[in-house]
């Protein structure tokens, strides 16, 4: 099947070089066909005179033929009839070529006279000849005196001929230069049309290729400036520059598409980031309310109260001690559970609770603190400082056959407030310890106070948006325990 | 739409370089035909060559006489060679009766000069098979086939009636002069001269007091004619009354110096053939009459001579050519004629 190639699928390569040699071929036909007239000109320039130059050769025939005659009258030698009789024949065959027809055109009707009148004569020397052979002398005088008549005239005539071809061909040397010089004149005529049209089309054809380039390079700027709507105008051609619009139209297109999927992920992703932080708020006041709603008071304070009533009644003033300090641990615990605590606060829950457990288990525990002072009126969550203790105290020196030892130290340390629980029991093995740093798994045992550790660290990750709050040191197994706490210094409301 | 544009545009292109290459073939093509061979195309062929010799080339007359003679011709197919004195020829009329002989025309008119050999010409072309035609001067003792012109005894006589209209009956001496081209005694124009003498000196009325006299102008050498008129008018006798020319260069010369001597209305001019010149001073008065010979009667009658002598081998040995004498009453007539 044969595939038709239209123009403007050709690459513009091809274009300028179809254009380029239309142009030169052009160009080469025209000069081809104005030299090949030149070339007839100059031919027939050439051969303008030739006729002249012919009839002189005819004119020294016929003096040859004339004067060897005479020689051979004079002195009757072979050799001036030899030669006589060669110039005879080769004016003859010159005569051949002159015009026979009667016309009436001067130079025909000259040239059948001069033709005629040769014969005649001719034939008039070759009696006068044979008269001479013939030693007829009163003849050959005769006839020799009416050739040299003939000769005359035929001599005459043919320069008359001669200078009427002279005067023609002179005309048609003119009428050539002339015509020549008009052909200059075409010539240039010719080239400058053809100079001019190819032009225009050149000019046309680079238009055709500058104009989309530069709406390529406004439309790119435009493009550059952010505007995605604009789009070149679209070019039948399957060239180079239809190829470029095309993908450059579909560039801006697929740009577009792109730029709006960036905006698009750009706002889902800001929509989550806002919905991310909402729901960790609410998370966090939702572990918040959980974590302290697993704080359930066991003990009812008020019949604690009465209790406390009840032993000073009975004079059992150490069972009354007991009883209120317990009554004061819940009341705290079920008063502070939903709000933050002043360090005051805890400190005395801590103390509390040391008291409550050395009347449990008979002063077992020795308790000692070193606070700052001026950081008790700090704001710290509440129930943080009681469930380390007891931890300490559940984990670190339950088990253990030495005397237990418990220390509260609480330093200023600028900013920060530092918060040590340190006790004397079993330790933890450097491996379990890393577990507990790293990720912070802590298991409660069920007679706690209902706070473990591990609610305590995920309150204070929470309420400090910090991972690095609470921190476990040991030396190793048996060889005591640290908490470490370090706040933020967050003044009471 | 650009497309179309360039189409378009290529088109005139190309019909501008091919219109231009086209003009230019046809252009030389056209100036190559025109220089070529002598314009050997544009001519005509024909059967027959005759030639027509006259003693003045120049002259209006006989250039007149030869386009009626080609004119006549060409309708039998034959082309007329137009040779003769001149100016500038060196030949005479022997002369050109050998070339034409040499030359194997297939005919001859011959204006017969009187010159010495000429009849011996007439009769060894007549012998060698070419018919010769006499014209307006005839050489009736040679054997020339036909003789083609007026009548001379004729003319004289016509000559002498129109001298006589002029002359006034109240003059004691009127001159007349008639000027003559060839002397020849058996000459047309001294048939004329003496048609017109005899004529005018035997009428009583005219005889004794009427004088005619011939003034010869050797012919041969330029202007001749000027001289003698010159003589005439500058000579101490007595001026002529009136001039007689029997010859149209003759008539232009005298009626020149009848201007410049200031003797018009003094002497009266009778003229010679009905050129342009001659029939203006007719129309004026300044010249009395003039004679008109119909030219085209003369073609007529030489091609009809000629091709009967061809096809027939004998022919009239005369043809009368008709002629009036122009004067100022019908001159306008004549001028439409022409």
């Amino acid at each position: 099947m044969s595939m038709k190639i239209r123009w403007k699928d050709l690459p513009i390569s091809q274009k300028i070089l179809c254009e380029i040699l239309i142009t030169a071929i052009a160009l080469f036909v025209s000069n081809l066909l104005i030299y090949n007239q030149i070339n007839q000109m100059v031919k027939r320039m050439d051969s303008v005179y030739t006729s002249n130059v012919n009839l002189g050769e005819l004119s020294d025939h016929l003096s040859d033929v004339q004067n060897y005659m005479y020689r051979y009258l004079e002195v009757k030698d072979s050799l001036s009839l030899t030669e006589y009789y060669r110039s005879e024949q080769e004016y003859r065959t010159l005569l051949g070529a002159l015009n026979t027809k009667i016309t009436d055109n001067p130079i025909q009707i000259l040239e059948k006279n001069i033709r005629s009148m040769s014969e005649e004569y001719l034939r008039l020397t070759n009696e006068t000849v044979q008269a001479k052979r013939g030693l007829n002398i009163a003849k050959y005088k005769s006839l020799y005196e009416s050739s040299l008549g003939l000769y005359r005239f035929i001599n005459n005539d043919i320069s008359e001929l001669n200078s009427q071809q002279f005067k023609n061909n002179s005309a048609s040397y003119r009428t050539l230069q002339a015509a020549l010089q008009y052909l200059e004149i075409v010539c240039l005529v010719i080239l400058v049309v053809i100079m001019l049209i190819s032009l225009s089309i050149i000019m046309m054809i680079t238009k055709g290729i500058v104009t989309p380039l530069t709406n390529l390079a406004d439309t790119a700027k435009l493009v550059g400036e952010g505007n995605f709507q604009v789009k070149v105008a679209s070019i039948e051609s399957n060239d180079e520059l239809g190829i470029v619009t095309k993908t450059f139209n579909q560039m801006v297109d697929s740009l577009s598409e792109y730029v709006n999927k960036i905006k698009e992920s750009a706002e889902k992703e800001q929509e989550m980031m806002e919905r991310g932080y909402q729901m960790e708020s609410h998370l966090k006041e939702a572990q918040l309310k959980y974590l302290q709603s697993q704080i359930n008071p066991h003990f009812l304070f008020n019949s604690l109260n009465a209790g406390v009533q009840l032993a000073t009644m009975e004079e059992a003033e150490n069972t009354a001690v007991f009883i209120e300090k317990m009554a004061d641990f819940f009341r705290y615990n079920v008063k502070k559970s939903m709000a933050d605590a002043s360090l005051a606060e805890e400190v005395e829950t801590v103390n509390n609770y040391i008291y409550i457990l050395n009347v449990r288990f008979a002063g077992e525990i020795l308790f000692t603190s070193e606070i700052d002072q001026n950081v008790l009126v700090f704001r710290i969550p509440s129930m943080i400082l009681q469930p380390l203790v007891e931890n300490a105290v559940n984990h670190g020196i339950r088990e253990i056959e030495w005397e237990a030892r418990i220390s509260l130290k609480i330093k200023d340390l600028g900013d920060m407030i530092e918060i040590g629980i340190c006790d004397n029991g079993v330790g933890i093995e450097p491996k379990r310890l890393k577990v507990y740093n790293d990720e912070g798994i802590f298991v409660s045992r069920s007679d706690s106070t209902g706070i473990g550790l591990g609610n305590v660290i995920s309150r204070l990750k929470l309420y400090y948006n910090s991972d690095q709050v609470l921190k476990i040191y040991s030396e190793g197994v048996n060889l005591g325990t640290t908490v470490c706490l370090q706040i933020p210094k967050k003044e009471v409301v | 739409m650009k497309k179309k544009r360039m189409i378009v545009l290529a088109g005139i292109g190309f019909f501008c370089i091919a219109f231009m290459i086209l003009l230019t073939y046809s252009f030389f093509d056209h100036v190559l035909k025109q220089i070529g061979v002598d314009n050997a195309e544009n001519s005509h062929e024909y059967n027959r060559h005759y030639v027509m010799l006259v003693d003045n080339m120049e002259s209006n007359f006989w250039q007149d006489v030869y386009a009626c003679i080609r004119d006549e011709a060409a309708n039998v197919n034959a082309y007329v060679e137009f040779k003769g004195k001149s100016l500038t020829s060196e030949y005479d009329m022997v002369d050109y009766m050998d070339m034409s002989i040499a030359a194997g025309v297939d005919g001859i008119w011959l204006e017969y000069t009187g010159e010495v050999g000429l009849m011996e010409k007439i009769d060894e072309a007549v012998s060698g098979g070419i018919p010769v035609i006499t014209i307006l001067n005839d050489a009736p003792v040679s054997k020339r086939s036909s003789y083609v012109g007026i009548n001379t005894y004729q003319l004289g006589q016509d000559y002498a009636n129109e001298i006589l209209d002029i002359i006034p009956n109240d003059t004691e001496t009127y001159k007349i002069s008639v000027l003559l081209r060839n002397h020849e005694p058996n000459s047309s124009q001294a048939q004329i001269f003496s048609q017109i003498y005899n004529r005018i000196t035997m009428l009583e009325q005219t005889s004794g007091r009427v004088v005619v006299e011939e003034i010869n102008i050797p012919s041969g050498r330029a202007f001749e004619s000027e001289e003698i008129v010159w003589e005439l008018f500058q000579s101490e006798a007595e001026q002529p009354d009136m001039i007689v020319c029997l010859n149209e260069v003759d008539t232009d010369t005298v009626y020149q110096a009848l201007i410049d001597y200031n003797r018009i209305g003094k002497t009266q001019l009778i003229g010679y053939y009905t050129s342009d010149t001659a029939l203006d001073a007719v129309r004026k008065g300044t010249m009395s009459k003039t004679l008109y010979i119909d030219i085209r009667e003369m073609g007529k009658f030489s091609i009809q001579a000629m091709t009967e002598c061809l096809s027939d081998g004998r022919t009239n040995s005369f043809y009368s050519v008709d002629l009036h004498f122009v004067s100022q009453s019908d001159v306008s007539q004549y001028r439409k004629r022409e």
